[in-house]
């Protein structure tokens, strides 16, 4: 199959240029990414601060089995997202949309059990509110509003890189990424890692406090 | 007679042709034509203010009422006036012509950010329509999240949805400022507005986030009723000041890095030399846009945060007057011996520095703690501030707009009335806010309706200064748009000034440049002048 | 030579890494090392964030101007952290 050429925008000299604009641009919205969620780490460590207690004890009412599952199904997809973007650039075009479409099996399993977990913590009492938990100090209600906002913004977060996903794995299966051509694809993976990666923090700060003795 | 040249005003003129348009310059003029309705409601809301303040009894609206105006007033003179004003007109239709560029970088997320900004803007007018808010534009908390009957959250929604224009602006700036320079141009040759615009970019791209989870939070919490920053639920007021400040004192710099930017090109062009100093402008814009980011806590040393904090942003607040002071000198200097004309940009420029000066040093008796103890809360702060953002920013948004509205529309705006206003503009700002130095400094509280009768003279002074200052706003709209019409066909450069911008038509093509510029000249490359200030080869 | 991109040989290890350190984080949550458990974790979780970075989001084969553009969200959070805890931390100071 003869490789396209990308098409150039008319604002770009050439393909190189709209190639490195597009990355930098991705990059850069990372960046604001990163100071988005960095305003909820910071609550969470002023709260931290202040009531350490009602942290541990909040903490210790997560689901580990679930938060670590999540945590293995997350690291697996940016594995897979890797070798996406990794079989692009080495023109093995029909594994493209192979590995998109493992990636978003995974995101969707995340999901999946984020459901379930979420089932979980209303039945066991742990949204803020009238009817939080009496067994849990009051102050761990703000150890879960915490908890609820993090993962909520989190699992947005996966939704739209999920719809992303699904868009590269379209245009994958029409063909449509090569090694001459794949920034969409390196953008989408950008965005995925990103997202994993702010996962790696929540969970030791949220299901980890303390689980020793 | 000939047909026009065809020119991005007239390469379709179908409604749709606008609205979904991807060209830059048109994007600049939506910007441009959006801002300005923004600014006539926020323009009513400060008139309907200084006229209660004209007696001290509370007498023309109630305090609740006057607490929906000033919120009003800042918060569209801060998100939906002053932070787009240059970055957003001038800087999406100079820019890419400044860089020798056909377009920016993103053209498609270009189009997106005004869209954004005027839903948000949609849904702030909608929140003030039906009732408005009180907590003032600071929505300091518990008042807003716990106690404030008004509409909160749908105001904030507003200013978080057009947030995410302004982050959108930025990033495209950066990128194309980054990568879309014509050939030759290297950083140490670019325009200091380029320098300003990269410099204000980074500010946007860093900040409004933190901006936009702050009001997520304050949102979550007035819904959800859980401790964020309410003390009764267990939360900290002080961390929503620390996250709100944390954006919004890098906003003002946001606010007047472009204005200096501009400035710095009125002066070059109209002293017909080249910047003195160009590094050390150019490194004090960034300077300005790093420092800025850690200075917040000034807003908040009476708050009760740490003593000890607050001698920290007290010292970092007096060094990120530093590199302001220094772009001072460097106009300064600029000016000394050049070979100066006094159109209406110039007169905006010079009016620009000595307003900034005020208001740069009334921020240093600001940054000082102990004064900051007695003055804050005060009209010295507001004096402040609009010496800064009106004296200022724009000062140089009028100045930047007469400079570029022969590249923009083709025409030139009449010459006499524009320097007439600019005087006005200058007579009339001044007795607005000079009178409220005095006024802060003996004590007259901001944000209230009613006051101590010995503070009348001055309220009275101000009144009539913002009447004046109307008619500096009002005469230029009539002869820009006169201007249109009938305003005299200006040429490709009619300034001659140096810069890529003006070596393209007046309006511009569709497309910019028919073939891409190559730069190979520093900037501000005006011919020498002599001891006198002429030019050697005249 | 370095190549212009990572092998899957190497991603493969890199995610292989990233699991086993998970299982180390998990871990040391259940050993009582008092005040060293949170930085130990923590600092595990930088490792691995600096993994993804420079290999699956290919930073380490990336012209100079990314790594800058990626720091940079870091360096502002770090300045956000740092001047909020100058207050929080010494508030009680008298």
């Amino acid at each position: 199959m003869p490789e396209e050429n990308p098409i150039v925008a008319e604002q770009f000299e050439d393909a190189q240029q709209q190639a490195e604009a597009a990355h930098l641009g991705m990059w850069t919205f990372i960046a604001t990414e990163i100071l988005f969620f960095g305003g909820l780490f910071l609550a969470y460590t002023v709260y931290r601060h202040f009531y350490f207690d009602a942290f541990v004890a909040g903490s210790r009412h997560t689901d580990l089995f679930f938060g670590t599952l999540n945590s293995i199904i997350l690291l697996t997809s940016s594995f897979t997202m890797a070798l996406a973007v990794h079989a692009a650039k080495e023109n093995r075009r029909r594994a493209i949309p192979f590995f998109l479409l493992l990636t978003i099996f995974f995101g969707f399993a995340f999901l999946v059990v984020k459901g379930f977990e979420y089932h979980k913590d209303i039945v066991d009492q742990l949204v803020p509110g009238a009817h939080f938990n009496p067994q849990l100090p009051p102050a761990a209600q703000i150890f879960f509003w915490l908890y609820w906002t993090m993962t909520g913004l989190h699992g947005l977060h996966i939704c739209i890189g999920l719809g992303l996903l699904f868009v590269m794995w379209l245009r994958a299966r029409r063909g449509q990424f090569s090694s001459t051509y794949h920034t969409p694809v390196e953008l989408t993976g950008l965005y995925w890692h990103f997202v994993d990666i702010v996962w790696l923090f929540l969970y030791p700060l949220l299901y980890l406090v303390q689980r020793h003795a | 007679m000939n047909a026009p040249e065809p020119n991005y005003l007239n390469a379709g003129d179908t409604v749709k042709s606008w609205l979904l348009t991807t060209d830059h310059k048109r994007i600049g003029i939506l910007y441009l034509l959006t801002i300005l309705c923004f600014f006539l409601v926020a323009a009513v809301a400060a008139a309907m203010m200084r006229l209660e303040l004209l007696t001290p009894q509370g007498d023309l609206v109630m305090s609740a009422t006057y607490n929906k105006l000033f919120t009003m007033h800042g918060v569209l003179m801060v998100w939906f006036f002053l932070i787009p004003s240059i970055p957003s007109v001038l800087g999406n239709f100079i820019i890419p012509l400044m860089i020798g560029a056909r377009d920016v970088a993103f053209p498609k997320l270009n189009l997106l950010s005004w869209y954004l900004f005027i839903i948000g803007g949609a849904f702030v007018m909608h929140a003030i329509i039906i009732g408005g808010v009180d907590t003032g534009w600071t929505f300091y908390t518990p008042y807003s999240t716990a106690y404030s009957n008004t509409h909160v959250i749908e105001m904030a929604g507003g200013i978080f949805i057009a947030g995410f224009g302004s982050i959108l602006t930025g990033l495209n700036f950066i990128v194309t400022i980054q990568k879309m320079r014509a050939p030759g141009l290297t950083w140490f040759r670019m325009p200091i507005f380029l320098w300003s615009m990269f410099s204000t970019s980074i500010i946007l791209v860093l900040a409004t986030p933190v901006l936009a989870i702050t009001l997520a939070l304050m949102a979550v919490e007035r819904i959800w009723g859980v401790g964020i920053f309410n003390p009764k639920l267990g939360g900290d007021p002080i961390l929503f000041q620390h996250l709100f400040w944390f954006y919004s004192h890098p906003a003002v710099y946001i606010m007047i890095l472009p204005g200096m930017g501009v400035v710095s090109e009125l002066i070059t062009c109209f002293s017909r030399k080249k910047i003195f100093g160009y590094h050390f402008v150019a490194f004090s814009s960034v300077a300005i846009a790093i420092v800025g980011f850690v200075v917040w806590g000034h807003h908040m040393f009476v708050s009760s945060q740490s003593i000890y904090a607050g001698i920290v942003f007290s010292f970092l607040s007096f060094l990120v007057a530093i590199p302001s002071a220094i772009k001072v000198f460097n106009w300064t200097a600029t000016l000394y011996r050049g070979s100066i004309s006094l159109e209406a940009p110039m007169l905006y420029a010079l009016g620009f520095l000595g307003l900034f000066v005020v208001g740069g040093l009334t921020g240093l008796f600001l940054a000082a703690l102990s004064v900051d103890v007695h003055v804050h809360g005060t009209y010295f702060v507001v004096a402040h501030f609009h010496y800064i953002m009106v004296g200022g920013m724009v000062t140089a948004f009028m100045g930047g707009l007469h400079y570029w509205w022969p590249k923009i529309t083709g025409r030139m705006y009449p010459e006499k009335p524009a320097q007439l206003a600019a005087i006005i503009l200058f007579i009339g700002f001044n007795l607005t806010f000079f009178p409220q130095f005095v006024l802060g400094y003996l004590g007259m509280p901001r944000r209230v309706h009613d006051y101590a009768p010995e503070f009348q003279i001055y309220n009275v002074l101000s009144t009539a200064g913002a009447s004046i200052l109307a008619i500096a706003y009002l005469l230029p709209v009539i002869y820009f748009v006169w201007s249109l019409f009938y305003g005299r066909k200006a040429g490709a450069n009619p300034w001659r000034a140096t810069g890529l911008e003006w070596t393209t038509a007046s309006p511009p093509p569709e497309h910019n440049f028919a073939v891409t510029p190559i730069v190979t000249e520093d900037a501000y490359n005006y011919p020498p002048l002599n001891e006198v200030g002429e030019h050697e080869n005249a | 030579m370095k190549p212009l991109h990572p092998t899957r040989k190497l991603f493969t290890i890199i995610w292989l890494v990233l699991v086993v350190m998970h299982f180390v984080i998990l871990g040391s949550a259940y050993l009582n090392l008092g005040f060293v458990n949170t930085p130990f974790m923590l600092t595990l979780a930088v490792v691995q964030m600096i993994l993804i970075i420079l290999i699956f989001m290919e930073v380490r084969y990336s012209a100079r101007v990314i790594w800058m553009f990626a720091a940079a969200g870091f360096f502002w959070l770090l300045i956000l952290f740092t001047l909020v805890a100058s207050d929080y931390l010494t508030r009680g100071w008298h």
